[in-house]
């Protein structure tokens, strides 16, 4: 396989074949996508109202979800679907503001509401993780200096650690959105309002 | 952001409002003319963010006017 300019030119039939597959799950991918951004249909999951609800489901997923598994030690496929599933309502809820693509359709207030909420974003889970090993940390020395059965490492199951990890992933997937704020974004861009007045 | 300013941070004050009511201009016509979000003038008129030195420029071109003339330090 040879490269040209950045694009790849196909000399086997295997290759030409795998070249059309990936070629047809860009487009598929974008096409989705697409329709997720511009369908009016999701307008609704862009106003106040749902970004209180949409914000408050994210908030009890995450945390729920990491309660419920590092309890019950079990339902971890039902946390990761949970977690998809909110981070899928936040980013048809915020379509631009953080994709590379829609940076030049973002003014001046949207690009600062949208830095405030990376900082936000960087303190809230700086915050989450010196708050878990101050806890861990009181936990042991109460453990090693009061008289109270405690448990160590052995509470760290193979289970409860798979749980951890999933809710540092989504606490780092949704955090962005969660510093976003509850405020909706505008229905249109200003390029989709140039486009209608246009047509 | 979309939020009242905290009290220690420095207010800009503004009577974009007025003047571009006077002018007879909407806010979206304004927001097209300086190219902004129509709802970020009206965070503006609101004092609920300050424009950059550039959009503060921008809007005194559209309207016409002076930047002093819209945009001040004290509540006119």
């Amino acid at each position: 396989m040879t490269k040209n300019s950045g694009t790849r030119t196909p000399e086997t039939l295997e290759e030409m074949i795998e070249l059309k597959a990936e070629m047809f799950g860009n487009r598929l991918t974008a096409s989705i996508v697409r329709w997720f951004r511009n369908d009016t249909f999701f307008d609704g999951f862009r106003n106040t109202p749902a970004r209180i609800i949409i914000s408050s489901l994210s908030f009890i997923v995450l945390y729920g979800g990491l309660i419920r598994c590092w309890i019950t030690q079990s339902s971890l496929l039902e946390y990761i679907i949970a977690l998809l599933v909110v981070l899928v309502m936040q980013a048809i809820s915020v379509r631009f503001v953080f994709q590379i693509e829609g940076r030049e359709i973002l003014d001046e207030y949207q690009s600062q509401r949208r830095d405030r909420a990376y900082r936000r974003a960087y303190k809230n889970i700086r915050s989450i993780i010196v708050a878990g090993v101050v806890g861990w940390l009181a936990y042991t020395y109460i453990r090693d200096h009061a008289d109270v059965e405690l448990g160590g490492w052995e509470l760290l199951t193979y289970q409860r650690a798979a749980t951890i990890a999933v809710f540092a992933i989504g606490l780092i997937s949704l955090q962005k959105y969660l510093a976003y704020g509850i405020k909706g974004e505008p229905f249109m861009s200003r390029d989709e309002v140039k486009k209608m007045r246009n047509s | 952001m979309g939020r009242k300013p905290k009290a220690d941070e420095e207010l800009v004050f503004n009577r974009l409002e007025a003047i571009r009511s006077k002018a007879g201009i909407t806010r979206q016509q304004l927001a097209d003319a300086v190219d902004v979000h129509y709802q970020t003038i009206g965070y503006i008129e609101r004092n609920e963010y300050s424009p950059s030195l550039v959009l503060a420029l921008r809007i005194a071109k559209a309207l016409n006017k002076k930047v002093e003339q819209i945009f001040s330090l004290e509540e006119n």
